[in-house]
Parts: C-alpha cells; sequence; structure tokens
C-alpha cells in the first residue's frame, strides 16, 4: 500500500485488547466533539432531541422484552427434578413393597410346600429343597458370620449439589470392582452367603457400576456398603483378612483412606434374593 | 434526566405489553441487548466528559446491534454461533466494564 510515514508499531494488530481498555468510547464522540468545536458551536449537544428519547425507549423495550422472552423461570428447572426424583422414590418404594409382597407370597408357597412334601412322606426331598433355596438365595438365612463395613474416604464427599459428576475427587471412592474383588475373597474365606446393603448376591446377581454408583441385582446402593456375609464366623475373618480380599482391602484403605471395620457375629442374618423367573432354561435330561 | 425517563418509560412498555418473540429472533437477543448497553454506558460516558452527541449515539447504537445480530447469524452459518457469541460479549463486556469505571471517575472521583 502507501509507504508509510512512520514505522507501525509491530505489535499494533495484537493491541485489540489494550486498545479496548484505554478507548472504550467510540472515537466518533471526539471526532464529532472536534468538529462542533472547529465550527464553534459547544462540544456536546442536548440531551433533549426527540431521536435520543425514541432510541431510550427502544432500548429500555428491548431490555424488557428480551428479560421476559429469555429469562428461564427461576423454580421450574427444580420443579421439574423435584418431580423426577419424587416419582423415582415412589417407584422405588412401589417395588419395594411388590418385592416385600412377592417374598411373603413365597414364604407362603414354602410353608405349602413343606407341608405337602410332609404329607406325601418325603422329607428327602423336602431337605433338598431348602438345601437348594439356601444356595440359590431363594430364602433368607441366618448364622454365624461377620459384617464388612466398607465407606468412601472422607474427602470424597459428594459436592453441595450432590452430583457426583462435578466432583472431581473421585479417587476415595469405593468402585464396583472394588466391591467384586473384596465379595470375591468372602466367597473364597468361605462364605455361604453373602448380601450387600441387604441385597442378596445369587447365581444370577452382577455387581455393576452405573455412572457412579455401586449396582447390586440392578438395585443403586450408596454408601456405606454394609456386606454381610454368613460363614464360620472367626474363620472365615482370618481367611478373608490373609487372602486376596483382604489384603486389597488393606492396600485400599491405606493407599486411598477408603474406611473400613469388620466384625464377626454370632447371627447374622442375610435376606433372600430376587426370585429368579426362568423362562427359557429347563433342567436337561442327563444321558444314562 | 429526559433520556432516562425514556429507557423507564420503555421497560415499563415493554413489561406491561409483553410482546411474544418470534423464535428466528431469539437468538440475537442477548447479543443485541449487549450492545445496546455497551452503546448506552458509552453514551453516559460521553454525556460526562461533556462530548456527547446525540447522532453519534443513535448511530453507533444501531449498528452496534446491528453488527451484534450479523456476527450471530454469521457465526451460526458457520457453526461457530456460540463461540463468535462469546467473542462478542467478551468484547462488548470489556468495553461496557471500562467505561463504567470511567462513569464511577467521573461520579465518586475514586
Amino acid at each position: 500500500m502507501t509507504s508509510t510515514t512512520k514505522p507501525r508499531d509491530p505489535a499494533a494488530s495484537m493491541s485489540l485488547i489494550t486498545e479496548l481498555m484505554t478507548h472504550p468510547l467510540d472515537p466518533a464522540y471526539e471526532a464529532a466533539a472536534a468538529r462542533r468545536e472547529r465550527a464553534g458551536r459547544p462540544r456536546a449537544t442536548g440531551l433533549r432531541s426527540p431521536m435520543l428519547l425514541i432510541v431510550c425507549i427502544l432500548v429500555g423495550v428491548g431490555l424488557a422484552v428480551s428479560a421476559l422472552a429469555l429469562r428461564v423461570p427461576l423454580g421450574t428447572a427444580k420443579q421439574q427434578h423435584d418431580q423426577l426424583v419424587g416419582s423415582i422414590t415412589s417407584r422405588q418404594s412401589d417395588i419395594d413393597s411388590d418385592t416385600a409382597a412377592i417374598n411373603k407370597l413365597q414364604k407362603q408357597i414354602t410353608g405349602y410346600q413343606t407341608q405337602a412334601l410332609k404329607h406325601a412322606h418325603r422329607a428327602g426331598l423336602s431337605t433338598q429343597l431348602s438345601r437348594l433355596s439356601v444356595l440359590t438365595g431363594a430364602v433368607a438365612v441366618k448364622g454365624p458370620g461377620l459384617k464388612l463395613r466398607v465407606d468412601d474416604a472422607k474427602a470424597s464427599d459428594t459436592d453441595a449439589q450432590g452430583n457426583p459428576r462435578t466432583d472431581s475427587s473421585s479417587e476415595g471412592r469405593v468402585t464396583s470392582s472394588d466391591m467384586q474383588i473384596i465379595v470375591n475373597g468372602l466367597w473364597r474365606a468361605g462364605a455361604e452367603a453373602i448380601s450387600i446393603n441387604g441385597q442378596r448376591l445369587t447365581a444370577q446377581s452382577a455387581i455393576r457400576f452405573a455412572g457412579e454408583a455401586i449396582l447390586v441385582n440392578f438395585r443403586p446402593l450408596s454408601p456405606p456398603y454394609t456386606i454381610t456375609a454368613v460363614g464360620a464366623g472367626d474363620d472365615m475373618e482370618q481367611k478373608f483378612q490373609s487372602g486376596m480380599g483382604g489384603i486389597y482391602l488393606k492396600g485400599l484403605m491405606d493407599d486411598y483412606g477408603i474406611r473400613s471395620s469388620l466384625s464377626t457375629s454370632k447371627s447374622v442374618q442375610v435376606p433372600a434374593g430376587p426370585a429368579p423367573s426362568l423362562t427359557y432354561a429347563e433342567v436337561a435330561k442327563e444321558k444314562k | 434526566m429526559i433520556p432516562a425517563l425514556g429507557l423507564v418509560a420503555g421497560l415499563v412498555i415493554g413489561l406491561l405489553l409483553h410482546p411474544d418473540v418470534p423464535l428466528w429472533l431469539q437468538p440475537y437477543l442477548p447479543i443485541a441487548v449487549v450492545a445496546a448497553l455497551d452503546a448506552v454506558f458509552g453514551a453516559v460516558r460521553a454525556v460526562m466528559d461533556g462530548i456527547f452527541n446525540d447522532r453519534v449515539f443513535v448511530i453507533s447504537f444501531l449498528s452496534n446491534v446491528v453488527v451484534a445480530a450479523l456476527i450471530v447469524f454469521l457465526g451460526d452459518q458457520l457453526g461457530v454461533g456460540s463461540q463468535l457469541s462469546t467473542g462478542v460479549v467478551v468484547v462488548l463486556g470489556l468495553r461496557i466494564f471500562s467505561n463504567m469505571a470511567a462513569i464511577r471517575r467521573h461520579l465518586f472521583h475514586a
């Protein structure tokens, strides 16, 4: 272009922010004032021009309209959230009451079953049945055992909104794989029935992760997690502590601050699991 | 005084009439409002500096709003609407704040 008379500041094109901060006022004002001064009139015009009034009214209308149009009513989101939470809780309690009803009916069925078998003088079948139902988790069991309480590390509490997603300190949180290793350790230590927070582990149970929550039997659990295991009390505890599960748990406690406490008890109770519904599987005939 | 009264009158009119904003106009509203605010704060500062000019104000207001809307429109067409909007808000916000600082100096000498 034209040869410049003054050497240009090499950083001139990058001084946008500086320019903005030092000369925020439209340069046209200054220019217009200078022009008016040269013409011998006062630098500033009055504030009484009708155009100014119209523009001011326009600005006011624009502000009001956009505020009205764009504002998301404060309560709406919370209302919807509460509604959803409410419906979740009500469904959950529906499920709970249905489960309780099912369990009650199941108990009745079991009672009738034993009665019928007794009438038919087939006590062997009856004991086999009860043994199998203990193994499959169809009935609640009790016996000596231990209770293991596992809780997230202190620092890993969810944030103020209780939203685990925005919470960065997930290091000290018990994960589903931790739970799996601990539970496997308990099985290896000779546990005969295990439940986590009242959810019986059966052959169809899975310990899974959904987001940040641990799911057992497809029900989300919240910490602290209480693992109840029926087995040979102190012996099982020793085996667990010296086994893989116990060592892993100790590592979690030492490295991540996960809290846990273990206590043995003469009698612990493990509830029945969800009734497994078999639709397709049937007993295979053994070849003779 | 009169412009301030006009602003209040406009606010009241807007609140009372409560007109429905067509959907296609809604993306432009926030940027246009910020641009308008920038023009208004610039005008207030010019008044304090004693160099206010109604013509300059009206033109700067209109051009601000039009350019802001244009930028948003262009950004939407190019798929970078939100980024461009952010840029506009940052630039105009900076201007509003530094004009505000000048107004504050005039008013409170601080």
